[in-house]
């Protein structure tokens, strides 16, 4: 044991350590890929109240199988939900204003082949406002590759001439929940070989 | 012990001794950045063995600084803890004290 404390350090950690396994990649990719199967006949509003009720049991379901048996458990301390549905509500509304009078000023006006055209970079910039969340909690520089990824994938999905409006988009979905399942199950495997099974609180 | 150092003692005496003692302090630490963790997470934060953090856990528990629960989880023994409001709050005051003594 040496060295100083660093409190925000050691809660870094903490959430470093319970984000290792992969799970939320896989099933964020999951999501996203559902999102991309399913938002032109409106049943994304289903996924999104499945999404509510049940993605944070699921995501206890796993880890209590894969994450708690190999390095324990840790409840990380609650945000005020209120507090960040409306930060995340502003940042959506500051992206999409800032985005239409981008969109007004360089095409002349709004038009909803544009809406659908731009729709995957709006989304790449939702995801970077959640990465940057993330590396903020974490300090794990892997979301830093996320978020390039993320808007990188939707402005170049944005600016290819699709030859259906929505294709763009469903394309863009698709992709970006393939590579984070991908992402996610490399993750996991690398977590459960780097970390097996311990016998619960035994002295060995 | 001379006069100037009885003068200088008073901020020691502020200082947790229980813990003030690093196994401890680490502990506390760790326990002060979640809401609570179970023994398998403190083991590997910490560093600690099973023996050690066990009879750590025993003198913060004594001292009403932790609370702990013992479950099952899958037939298997599963301890959780957590810092009290008292731990929380002598967590704090350890941290105030030293930065007053060695500022």
């Amino acid at each position: 044991m040496s060295g100083e404390i660093d409190l925000k350090e050691m809660e870094r950690r903490a959430y470093r350590a319970m984000q290792r396994d992969g799970v939320t990649e896989i099933l964020v990719g999951l999501v996203l890929l559902v999102a991309g199967g399913t938002w032109r006949n409106g049943a994304t509003g289903i996924l999104a109240v499945f999404m509510i009720l049940y993605m944070r049991k699921a995501l206890e379901y796993i880890k209590e199988r894969v994450t708690y048996p190999r390095i324990g458990y840790a409840k990380l301390p609650e945000e005020d939900s209120a507090e960040t549905g409306k930060g995340i509500l502003l940042f959506m509304v500051a992206v999409l204003v800032v985005m239409g009078i981008g969109i007004v000023i360089f095409y002349g006006g709004l038009t909803s082949h544009l809406i659908y055209q731009w729709l995957p970079t709006f989304f790449g910039l939702m995801m970077l406002g959640a990465f940057t969340y993330m590396r903020g909690k974490t300090g794990d520089p892997l979301y830093l590759a996320y978020i390039a990824y993320s808007v990188l994938t939707g402005v170049a999905f944005s600016l290819y001439d699709f030859s259906e409006w929505r294709v763009g988009f469903t394309l863009y979905l698709v992709l970006l929940g393939a590579t984070f399942i991908l992402v996610g199950a490399v993750r996991m495997a690398l977590f459960m070989h780097r970390y097996p099974v311990r016998a619960h609180e035994t002295s060995e | 012990m001379s006069e100037d150092e009885r003068r200088e003692l008073p901020p020691m005496k502020e200082i947790d001794r229980l813990i003030h003692e690093p196994a401890r302090l680490l502990i506390m630490a760790h326990l002060y950045v979640v809401e609570g963790a179970d023994f398998l997470y403190l083991m590997n934060q910490t560093g600690l063995t099973f023996g050690n953090l066990s009879s750590h856990m025993t003198r913060l528990e004594e001292a009403g600084y932790i609370e702990v629960e013992k479950a099952f989880v899958d037939k298997r023994p599963n301890t959780r803890l957590r810092l009290t409001e008292k731990g929380r709050r002598a967590f704090e005051e350890y941290r105030e004290n030293m930065r007053g003594l060695l500022a």
